[in-house]
């Protein structure tokens, strides 16, 4: 089992580490893209995954965009070459309600893009984020993802967050670390560089992924004191303190079970 | 083929209809929701609405006796707990005056809508992003009666949809939306200008940097800010081409005209012209421009046809080469256009 110790070596990011709870281990593998459909991963690189996170002991999690039909039969060919204890994560309800269907096994997870909330890290003022409250652990969510056999959602940790967010009874609630995304698209600024100008800036084209080798990094802090960065087609910004507080506390309540850390 | 129009005043509806749309949509903030709740988001926008209950029930009269039907948004991406009750009684309302059926969001408001007015007539808003046949079918079996497609999805995977709906009615956008990050997957807020404006306006400072720690080459640095030049123009058109108009009042932006012949083979129910907070004068032209172009593909023009007609209304081919001000620029790429 990997412990605290070998998370930190592996994730090197001392704020990071100081969120897990000292008797933490590493318990799943995620793989896959949340937020794009040119990053879903081809069978070769998902078998790496599977042989790897089984080596190591960890339950494979594969993440999955907003897909379109092409994108969501290689999800289903995906699905089917999964170990039975691995988990898909999903971030658009059309996959869900595919993968519940044609593989009602597999256990399904939604992704923080399905945790409708305000993210902006721009916002001057905790009043900014109340108009509109997020909407999991209403009625009609619960049946949603009773319907579709979902036990478990991830969530971000928007700015101003309160104790509120996790206060979700009989849902496992997981939490994103230390980055939340606010925005993506599907118009890629980044993946139309090597595009002839007629065909930039328009979805359904053929991408040469330079958002793995290219970042944006941004460089004025928002009044909250974030900084707004750009990967590919998101936009994300790293927790500060405050929200860091948040998740350890939560964690500590026992309100989240599982925290997932992820680079840019 | 219906054409669906917004209005955001209740004299409007005469003359949108007039003009050629078939449906049209509407916000409202009741009074009484101000009072309850202490804010005017009731749906995503704060500009833009009816002023309360007896200015929708009185739109929903001169709709009908206009031959048009009237839809209701109730479209953010999210409502906490604290407001299904009060969503639930403005749906039904709204459903009592005759109203057509809500624009929804959130697909725990339509889970809560369904069970409590199962009557009630509902299409999922675009910014719900329903990208996939099997997202279609999720809501066909909720007991949706129309899904509103996100703006950046090709033609093809429009035809897939359409032709999976089994009954479900599809909806896509011909004019005016332009939202940078789609609309489903954005968390951000509309802020004051000073403050940022839309996160889509894309004015962050930056700078790029490797992402494994080494230096960017010069020549990918020239690319970079090639690309970044492109984006910037791509950004204008994106934005209505700096919210301008022909000398005749027709309105440039994202535009779909040239791929209407193509909706209506595929099976869509409706196309969409976006943009409730606009001048009426805005909404008329863009009701009338798109009005002709069904008219054309209804009177048996061909593909091509119709195609090079859209293009010729507004008298600026050039916008339209350019490819940033097209929704399916597709029709225009040689490849793929034999596969239309």
């Amino acid at each position: 089992m990997l412990k605290v110790s070998d998370i930190a070596e592996f994730l090197r990011d001392d704020a990071a580490i100081e969120t897990l709870p000292g008797d933490a281990a590493a318990s799943h593998l995620y793989f896959g893209s949340e937020f794009c459909e040119h990053l879903f991963p081809d069978r070769e690189a998902l078998g790496r995954a599977i042989e790897v996170s089984g080596k190591l002991g960890l339950t494979l999690v594969l993440a999955t965009p907003v897909a379109n039909d092409a994108l969501v039969a290689k999800i289903g060919a995906a699905a089917a070459a999964l170990p039975e204890t691995a988990e898909i994560l999903v971030n658009d309800w059309g996959v869900a309600n595919f993968l519940r269907t044609a593989y009602p096994r597999v256990c399904l997870v939604a992704g923080r893009q399905l945790a409708k909330m305000i993210k902006d890290p721009r916002v001057p003022s905790a009043a900014w984020m109340k108009p509109y409250p997020s909407s999991y652990g209403t009625p009609g969510h619960r049946r949603l993802l009773e319907r579709l056999g979902i036990r478990r959602i991830e969530l971000d940790v928007p700015p101003f967050a309160t104790p509120d967010l996790f206060s979700v009874a009989g849902i496992d609630l997981s939490v994103c670390l230390p980055y939340a995304y606010v925005a993506k698209g599907r118009i890629c600024k980044i993946g139309s560089l090597r595009r002839q100008l007629p065909e930039k800036f328009a979805p359904g084209r053929p991408c040469h992924r330079e958002c793995l080798g290219i970042v944006e990094v941004g460089v004025n802090a928002s009044p909250a004191g974030l900084v707004s960065s750009a990967r590919g087609n998101s936009i994300f910004y790293r927790h500060d303190t405050a929200m860091a507080a948040l998740v350890r506390n939560a964690v500590a309540l026992g309100q989240v079970t599982r925290l997932v850390f992820s680079g840019v | 083929m219906k054409v669906t129009a917004p209005i955001s005043r209740i004299d409007e509806i005469q003359a949108l209809a007039a003009a050629g749309a078939d449906e049209l949509y509407c916000g409202v903030v009741p009074k009484e929701w101000i009072a309850r709740f202490n804010t005017g988001a009731v749906n995503r926008r704060y500009f833009g609405n009816l002023g309360g209950l007896e200015e929708l029930r009185d739109a929903v009269d001169l709709a009908h006796r206009c031959a048009a039907r009237l839809f209701m948004v109730l479209n953010a991406q999210s409502y906490g707990g604290s407001y299904q009750d009060a969503l639930v009684e403005l749906a039904s309302r709204f459903r009592d005056f005759g109203g057509d059926a809500v624009i929804v969001a959130d697909i725990a408001l339509i889970a809560e809508l369904r069970e409590r007015l199962p009557d009630l007539a509902i299409h999922v808003s675009s910014v719900a992003g329903c990208r996939n046949s099997a997202g279609v079918g999720l809501y066909r079996d909720m007991g949706v009666r129309r899904v509103i497609l996100p703006r950046d999805v090709t033609l093809e995977e429009i035809g897939a949809m359409a032709k999976a709906a089994d009954g479900v009615e599809i909806e896509a956008f011909v004019l005016n939306d332009g939202c940078v990050f789609e609309e489903g997957a954005c968390h951000s807020i509309h802020l004051p200008p000073k403050q940022g404006g839309p996160i889509c306006v894309d004015n962050r400072a930056f700078v790029y940097r490797d992402a494994r720690g080494g230096q960017i080459s010069e020549r990918t640095a020239r690319k970079l800010r090639e690309n970044d030049e492109d984006y910037q123009r791509w950004l204008w058109y994106r934005f209505g081409c700096g919210f301008s108009t022909t000398a005749e009042g027709y309105p440039f932006g994202p535009c779909g005209l040239c791929a209407i012949s193509r909706l209506e083979a595929m099976g869509v129910t409706s196309i969409k012209i976006a943009g409730r907070e606009g001048a009426t004068e805005r909404k008329l032209k863009s009701v009338e421009m798109v009005r002709a172009v069904v008219d054309r593909v209804h009177g048996g023009g061909s593909h091509q046809d119709v195609s090079n007609y859209a293009v010729g209304i507004r008298k600026t081919e050039e916008h339209c080469r350019a490819g940033f001000m097209c929704y399916y620029p597709e029709v225009r790429w040689k490849e793929v256009r034999t596969l239309l």
